[in-house]
């Protein structure tokens, strides 16, 4: 376990009036145990003065501060934090989110390996202890000395005695005193040793008023070891009074034991729960090939700048991100976007760092590096994420502040309900101290609420990684708690339900005309090339597509919303709407079915007129995304309602909805009316995620419950968004809300087991069900199941890991 | 009934832990605020 440096930190000045401006910065905290160790460092911050907003996360041993630089420093803020006990340092600006995570596995791999040495050691002590203690159980049993006191142990030992005895009957002519001290020697070198951090918590937190689940341990296997001192030191103290002078210090070690040993497997888990963060962290290569002086070297990574030539050959990967000048490859992509398919890259395409060349060697031109490239983004949103905390996390915090100071209160309650219950049942009071007193203790010990502290942000740790494994970028426990609630999800149309790239779908030419449909495509394709308009583009991609020369277009003349017009190798050609064509004098009937059948299908007739008369139709639809049919199916049948916002007219907006199975529809709005359109749904009781390629939706993405930006594979840091997809495809949306749904009812066991364990097991520590079925726990089993069920909660919260995506 | 069966000890032993529990509850709850203004300060 980390112990506590406490290096001193300068003195700041006093504190300034607040100037209004917020700052915000991420203190790493070591030695946060539980829900109460966190909410301890979290009042403490949000008192300090100065303090905007504070929020200490467990999972991730930090703690997040918003503060008014006028009035408060960090330095002051390390120092608030290390007066309560726990460890802090100023976190180093200057480190990449990879430098970050590094420092942070190697942190937890050594927290790891101590409490494993710690809790190792603590057990082969306890056996020890256990075989120590057997051959006094004979004596006491001649009323003389120490015993063992502890129920279980009792139990335990006597099953084993007849065997030991056999084995070693040497140790049957130890004298009694000679094992008793040799056991209290044991015991306080198991104490001072692999128990201290225990006590110096619990003692500081003391200090200020405060209790941990430290505190519990500690005055549990205290109380027990001073009882069993005493019992050492004057035996005859007890035995004027009748009692037999047993001890507890097998039960100490065994308790300290157990309780390490939780710790260092809920250690381990809590390593595994960021495994995909770090599989993050671990795709950035050390090195990159650049061109320097025509030649090419191998240089770290961190001296690549922005500008440099970078060469990667076939099976690398990429270094950083950059734009593709020469050469042509297939790129692996899925680690970053979840999309299973390598992607073609051609010159002009963005490649991005961490990703792996397939099949051939390009040159490409760094553009973002260090901590701006797309990876180290992701990495440190990812650590924002899990560093969140979900909105459910305040009702375990509300419970354990006042939870350890109850569980003393009861712990105290116990031991008077047992001493007056056994003692006025006629026995010696004595014996009632010590039935009592091992009630006391069992309640103590079974109250730690570290599975409280573990319910909600080991969840959130592991579904926020899984979501990166899939392309789902979930930017915080809020986001996820609100996923999980969606009812509505409003899909805007250009972009998120269709490529958002104009496609020519059919050409039509007049029946009986001289010329063909390439013939009609060519000449509209050499005109349109003079225009910017959308639809343009995409008639001269499709030309280029089918291999036609294009010629220039003379005397060329644009109407806006209407059409063009020119001269295309002495041919007079003019390319636009219906109205436009009849402008012109020419008679638009002949193709009037063949119009109005594609514009019902969605799609938008463009008529060609050459040299004055009609001679053929181009439809261009901007067609929709392949799986989106597949995603709205899906999303409809995990009950949400789908509705399609766009600012098309009304006839193509229903045409792409029947294509994609959408049944609402709202077509006509601007982008100011998506946001009126998120508020009236939401206003009608629907929890909404609104989908949207963040750029022109953001502020509908803002308004709505959950905004999921749709992505290029780039656009990590789509503010607006609470979930951000790495793929263009809409398989992402029923991914993100599936994965926060089943987070959430993973959150929610996690929870019930927490509580639920506590409420059962305080009442049966304390002896609730001793009258009806004699039921009594050792505080030994107590400890057991206090481990098992930190252990229990990491657990269930790992099962997400097995979350399968639909893509 | 109960009271008449119980022993002096029992009353000390009742005294006690009501006495402990106040103290607990005063300490962790009541005497909480001036300890952080203290510790801030």
């Amino acid at each position: 376990m980390t112990t506590t440096a406490k290096p001193t930190v300068p003195e700041t000045p006093s504190p300034a009036p607040m100037t209004g401006t917020t700052e915000r910065i991420v203190i790493p905290v070591t030695g946060m145990t539980c829900a109460a160790c966190q909410g301890r460092v979290q009042r403490t911050l949000s008192r300090t003065p100065g303090v905007v907003d504070a929020a200490v996360n467990l999972m991730t041993a930090n703690a997040t501060v918003a503060y008014d630089p006028g009035a408060t420093s960090p330095a002051t803020l390390v120092e608030a934090v290390r007066r309560t006990g726990y460890g802090a340092e100023l976190p180093s600006s200057d480190r990449t989110a990879f430098e970050e995570q590094a420092a942070r596995d190697a942190a937890q791999v050594e927290e790891f390996r101590v409490l494993r040495a710690k809790a190792i050691t603590s057990v082969v002590a306890g056996v020890l202890a256990m075989v120590l203690s057997m051959p006094l159980m004979g004596v006491a049993d001649a009323g003389h000395h120490g015993a063992v006191a502890d129920p279980f142990m009792r139990w335990a030992m006597e099953s084993l005695e007849p065997a030991l005895r056999a084995a070693a009957p040497w140790l049957y002519a130890v004298p009694a005193p000679a094992l008793s001290w040799t056991l209290l020697a044991v015991t306080v070198g198991v104490m001072a040793w692999a128990g201290r951090h225990f006590y110096a918590r619990a003692w500081t937190a003391f200090r200020h008023h405060s209790a941990d689940m430290n505190t519990l341990v500690a005055v549990g296997t205290g109380a027990a070891f001073l009882y069993s001192v005493i019992a050492t030191v004057a035996p005859g103290f007890f035995l004027a009074r009748g009692v037999a002078p047993d001890v507890y210090y097998e039960a100490v070690i065994v308790i300290i034991a157990l309780v390490l040993t939780g710790n260092a497997f809920e250690s381990r888990a809590k390593r595994q729960t960021a495994t995909s963060l770090r599989a993050l962290a671990d795709l950035q290569p050390k090195t990159a090939r650049v061109v320097r002086d025509a030649a090419e070297v191998d240089v770290p990574v961190e001296v690549v700048r922005s500008g440099d030539v970078v060469v990667v050959r076939p099976g690398e990967r990429v270094a950083v991100d950059g734009q593709l000048e020469s050469g042509e490859s297939a790129v692996d992509e899925s680690m970053i976007t979840g999309e299973a398919i390598p992607v073609l890259k051609r010159p002009g395409d963005r490649v991005i760092g961490g990703t792996i060349n397939r099949t051939g060697a390009f040159r490409y031109r760094a553009t973002t590096v260090g901590a701006d490239s797309v990876l180290a983004q992701i990495v440190k949103l990812m650590r924002d994420a899990q560093g969140s905390r979900a909105p459910i996390q305040r009702l375990a915090d509300r419970i354990s502040a006042v939870f350890v100071p109850v569980v003393v209160s009861l712990a105290i309650a116990t031991f008077v309900a047992w001493f007056v219950a056994v003692h006025s049942g006629g026995a010696g009071g004595g014996e009632a101290a010590v039935r009592a007193f091992a009630a006391a203790v069992a309640v103590l010990i079974i109250a730690c609420p570290c599975a409280m502290g573990l319910a909600v942000p080991t969840a959130v740790m592991v579904a926020t990684g899984k979501g990166a494994e899939l392309g789902v970028l979930i930017k915080g426990g809020e986001a996820l708690q609100r996923a999980g609630d969606v009812s509505t999800v409003v899909l805007d149309k250009t972009g998120t339900v269709t490529e958002g790239r104009p496609t020519v779908t059919d050409v039509v030419v007049v029946p009986g005309a001289a010329l063909g449909g390439d013939d009609v495509l060519r000449l509209a394709a050499s005109l349109e090339s003079s225009s910017e308009h959308p639809l343009a583009d995409a008639v001269v991609r499709r030309a280029r597509e089918r291999g036609l020369a294009l010629e220039a277009a003379s005397g060329f003349r644009s109407v806006t919303g209407r059409g063009v017009e020119g001269h295309v190798s002495g041919d007079r050609v003019a390319v636009g709407s219906r109205d436009f064509v009849r402008e012109l004098g020419v008679d638009p009937a002949p193709l009037d079915t063949d119009a109005e059948r594609l514009a019902t299908a969605g799609r938008t007739p463009v008529h060609v007129v050459v040299n004055g008369a009609l001679a053929g139709l181009v439809a261009v639809a901007d067609p929709i995304k392949p799986g989106a049919r597949d995603t709205v199916r899906r999303l409809r049948q995990m009950g949400l309602d789908v509705v399609m916002l766009t600012g098309d007219d009304e006839r193509t907006a229903r045409a792409v909805a029947r294509e994609a199975g959408i049944e609402r529809v709202v077509a006509g709005v601007l982008p100011e009316g998506k946001v009126a359109e998120v508020k009236r749904l939401q206003g009608e009781g629907h929890v909404v995620a609104m989908v949207g390629d963040g750029i022109n939706d953001a502020p509908a993405l803002a308004r709505a419950d959950v905004g999921i930006a749709i992505g290029t594979g780039t656009d990590v840091a789509v503010e607006a968004a609470d979930v951000a997809l790495m793929r263009g495809d809409l398989a992402g949306v029923a991914d993100a809300i599936r994965l926060s749904r089943r987070t959430m009812r993973t959150m929610k066991q996690n929870l019930f087991w927490a509580f639920a364990y506590n409420v059962v097991g305080i009442p049966v520590a304390a002896g609730a069900l001793y009258p009806a079925i004699g039921l009594l726990l050792s505080p030994i089993l107590a400890s057991a199941a206090m481990a098992f069920s930190s252990v229990s909660v990491v657990g269930n919260s790992l099962r997400l890991r097995r979350f399968r995506g639909t893509a | 009934m109960l009271p008449t069966m119980l022993h002096l000890t029992d009353w000390l032993v009742i005294a006690g832990g009501l006495a402990a529990i106040g103290w607990v509850w005063w300490y962790f709850f009541l005497a909480q605020s001036g300890a952080s203004s203290d510790q801030l300060r």
